[in-house]
């Protein structure tokens, strides 16, 4: 018997190109272009997150930019992570002609349900180039370990 | 339109642009961008800005993905009344300032009226 061939399919069939598209659009709703915000204090408004798990650590990312560590608040109680604070404009407003506005003042709140399994306090912040980073170590009974089997 | 995943994604930043009295100031959100990563650059009529974001490793698991990801890269058409040789640019915390100074010719300029 003939070994058969993975892709039969070609280039140029019609339905495969009907399956590009449909993945191409689907690639389109991956992203969440607009934070979206569940906590029942979060503004419309409110700065982007990630939440990346690794295999030791969550590592969290967080778009503020123009705040200074004096304007942020994080804070973690029972498994939820807040990130809150105040986003000042530093100019003033008075009789000033813009020809755009597209940023946002005030304050935030965004509240984060964490998995368990996070030694509290051990966690790391860091404020550079307009992005917090958050590192949130895994409790060691959580980390996957790796279990070497001898085989004789 | 071949491969999305591979394909380079760009950004456009948060804007804000206002008129003082003797300049424009220009104001973007450009989180994740240091200085040598952002490029301000006057080519004729167009003032293009790009700001190389610093890639987090992304090995791990998404649980949460809101940021767009990719580069920014916005273009700006510029006329006759900016003064080309009077472009500022500053970043601090994620935030790029660029004064574009207005040339002679558009500054308001008093006239002294000499009553005799």
């Amino acid at each position: 018997m003939e070994l058969m061939k993975r892709n039969p399919r070609k280039s140029d069939d019609a339905w495969n190109n009907l399956m590009t598209l449909q993945r191409e659009i689907n690639s389109l709703f991956e992203n969440d272009f607009f934070p979206a915000s569940d906590g029942l204090f979060d503004r419309t408004y409110s700065p982007a997150v990630d939440v990346v798990e690794k295999a030791d650590e969550y590592l969290v990312s967080c778009e503020l930019p123009g705040m200074a560590e004096s304007d942020i608040d994080v804070q973690v109680a029972d498994n939820v992570l807040t990130i809150k604070g105040e986003k000042k404009d530093d100019s003033e407003d008075s009789g000033k002609r813009w020809y755009k506005r597209e940023t946002w003042q005030g304050s935030f709140q965004r509240t984060i349900p964490l998995p368990s399994g996070i030694e509290s306090d051990k966690i790391r912040g860091e404020l550079e180039n307009g992005m917090l980073r958050l590192t949130l170590p895994k409790r060691e009974e959580v980390k996957p370990k790796q279990i070497t089997v001898k085989v004789k | 339109m071949k491969n999305m995943e591979e394909k380079h994604e760009v950004r456009r930043s948060r804007c804000d642009i206002r008129e003082e009295t003797d300049s424009i100031i220009m104001r973007l959100e450009m989180p994740g961008v240091n200085k040598s990563g952002l490029n301000v650059n006057v080519e004729g009529d167009k003032l293009i800005i790009d700001g190389k974001r610093i890639q987090d490793t992304r090995e791990g698991e998404w649980l949460v993905r809101e940021i767009r990801p990719g580069d920014f890269h916005m273009e700006y058409t510029i006329d006759k009344t900016i003064d080309r040789g009077s472009i500022e640019a500053s970043l601090k915390q994620g935030i790029l300032t660029l004064t574009l100074g207005l040339s002679e010719s558009v500054k308001p300029r008093k006239i002294d009226v000499i009553s005799k």
